[in-house]
């Protein structure tokens, strides 16, 4: 199990190394833990082991596992379709079974809200 | 005999020398299999030779099935990698199979067959190019629409870090960083601006132009307004929609919510917090419908009213540049037959407003 302390954390799958340090960044700055997965399979491995975000930031357009795939497959799970999902996607693409879409470039404003409405902070 | 029943006893001639000489010629034919080589030869020559009928007496001649078959033909050979230049030549390789077979069997066609064959033979050419071109220009968009789309993603990735990145530094800029923070803002703001146009005008190219549909303008609003809901919630803007039920238009979906999207965010970026965007729409007595979008920016400086569908136009110190949308609003309303106007609210506000032809009451 990992350790991101008493409140949940924020899993943020992406595979632009740059955007998921940043994002956990802006995370961080606002007191939300953060968990890193560079695609689906990642995401679904640490979900497996236990981890249970608050949300997860989910990119659409990876490699190994997209987050189409990692959306059915946390929609299959009883034990993880709950979990809210908020899409981050860079191209003109829906992802229908997710709470939120988001389009990059995300305005920070925006993601903040979107995480206050479902996260508490850690501090 | 019958010109017509000379050619058609030399048909199987026609077709060796026809397979022959595009063996011989400068396109790579090698491995290709006769059946792929000659493609619908055989049925094209019955056709052509049909075509002959009744031209030494004058009638008029059919070549409806020879540009049928030679459609499909040009395209054929789009699947096989021919080039434009090889689908010609084929066309005069198959009159000189005509004229040798002719000359080698001691035929001889009438003068008026001849012109009748060659009408015919122009006729295939002409429709087996048209198909091949449309076709491949075609595929030439769908490749750079997919291209474009792959390329805005990898811009779209970066910019999307550097937007994050600057929203932390602005949150612990040291004094006197204001300015260079502001600018790396604006700059960010227009490489996503141009992005986004060349998104759309790649797209609207790909899918073959400007499209015309039924548009439900009261339903449309609804969605935009939904879909803005968000970003004028973070102000505590007040967004909503006025538009009669019945109101209908002929226009392009993507283009109409380009040019209404940009409008609207625009106005949601410089009304005043707790402020009141609406999204309006009425029809006019010369058959136009005219939406609209009212802000609460506080109007417009002295003279900014001829400029602000000008490209990354910036409207006094304190206002961020209005970037690429107000102009790629315009561009929108152009392509969709239509103009934009503004109108200064002074103290108040602004009215955009996208002025569209054919529209109409239904119901």
């Amino acid at each position: 199990m990992l350790d991101v302390g008493t409140a949940r954390p924020v899993l943020i799958v992406d595979d632009d190394h740059d955007i998921r340090e940043t994002l956990a960044d802006v995370l961080d700055a606002e007191g939300y833990a953060s968990a890193l997965a560079s695609h689906g399979q990642e995401a679904l491995t640490l979900l497996e082991h236990g981890l249970r975000p608050c949300v997860i930031l989910l990119d659409l357009m990876m490699p190994i596992m997209n987050g189409w795939d990692l959306l059915v497959r946390l929609k299959q799970d009883p034990a993880l379709s709950t979990i809210p999902v908020i899409t981050i996607s860079a191209g003109q693409v829906r992802a229908p079974l997710a709470d939120r879409e988001l389009r990059k470039p995300i305005e920070a404003d925006e993601l903040l809200r979107e995480i206050a409405a479902r996260c508490a902070p850690a501090a | 005999m019958a010109d017509r029943d000379q050619l058609l006893l030399l048909r199987d001639d026609i077709v060796g020398r026809f397979e022959r000489e595009l063996r011989r010629g400068p396109v790579a034919v090698d491995a290709l299999p006769t059946s792929d080589l000659l493609d619908s030869l055989p049925a094209f020559l019955d056709a052509l030779f049909e075509a002959l009928r009744g031209a030494a007496d004058g009638e008029p001649g059919d070549t409806d099935l020879l540009r049928a078959m030679a459609r499909e033909h040009g395209l054929q050979r789009l699947g096989l990698g021919f080039d434009v230049e090889a689908v010609v030549r084929e066309y005069g390789t198959l009159r000189a199979a005509v004229v040798a077979a002719l000359q080698d069997g001691g035929g001889a066609l009438s003068g008026a067959s001849w012109v009748r064959l060659s009408e015919a033979l122009s006729a295939g050419v002409e429709a087996a190019v048209h198909s091949y071109v449309k076709r491949r220009d075609e595929e030439l968009r769908r490749r750079t629409a997919e291209h474009f789309a792959f390329l805005a993603h990898e811009i779209r990735n970066p910019l999307a870090t550097a937007t994050l990145a600057l929203e932390l530094l602005r949150r612990a800029a040291p004094p006197g960083a204001e300015r260079a923070l502001q600018g790396l803002g604006h700059s960010l703001e227009r490489l996503g601006d141009v992005v986004d146009q060349a998104i759309l005008e790649t797209k609207v190219h790909a899918e073959g132009g400007v499209r015309r549909e039924r548009v439900e303008v009261r339903a449309f609003l609804h969605e935009l307004d939904a879909e803005l809901g968000t970003a004028a919630e973070q102000k505590r803007i007040a967004l909503s929609v006025d538009a009669p039920a019945k109101l209908a238009l002929e226009a392009d979906p993507r283009l109409l919510r380009s040019a209404l999207g940009n409008f609207a965010r625009n106005a949601i970026k410089f009304t005043r917090e707790g402020g009141r965007v609406v999204l309006r729409a009425r029809g006019t007595t010369a058959g136009s419908a005219m939406l609209e979008v009212e802000d609460e920016c506080g109007g417009l400086p002295a003279g900014a009213i001829e400029k602000v569908f000008d490209p990354f136009v910036q409207l006094g110190k304190d206002r961020t540049g209005f970037g690429l949308g107000l102009s790629i609003a315009r561009q929108a309303a152009q392509a969709l037959g239509g103009h934009v106007h503004v109108r200064d609210l002074p103290g108040h506000g602004c009215l955009f407003a996208l002025e569209l032809p054919d529209a109409k009451f239904e119901g």
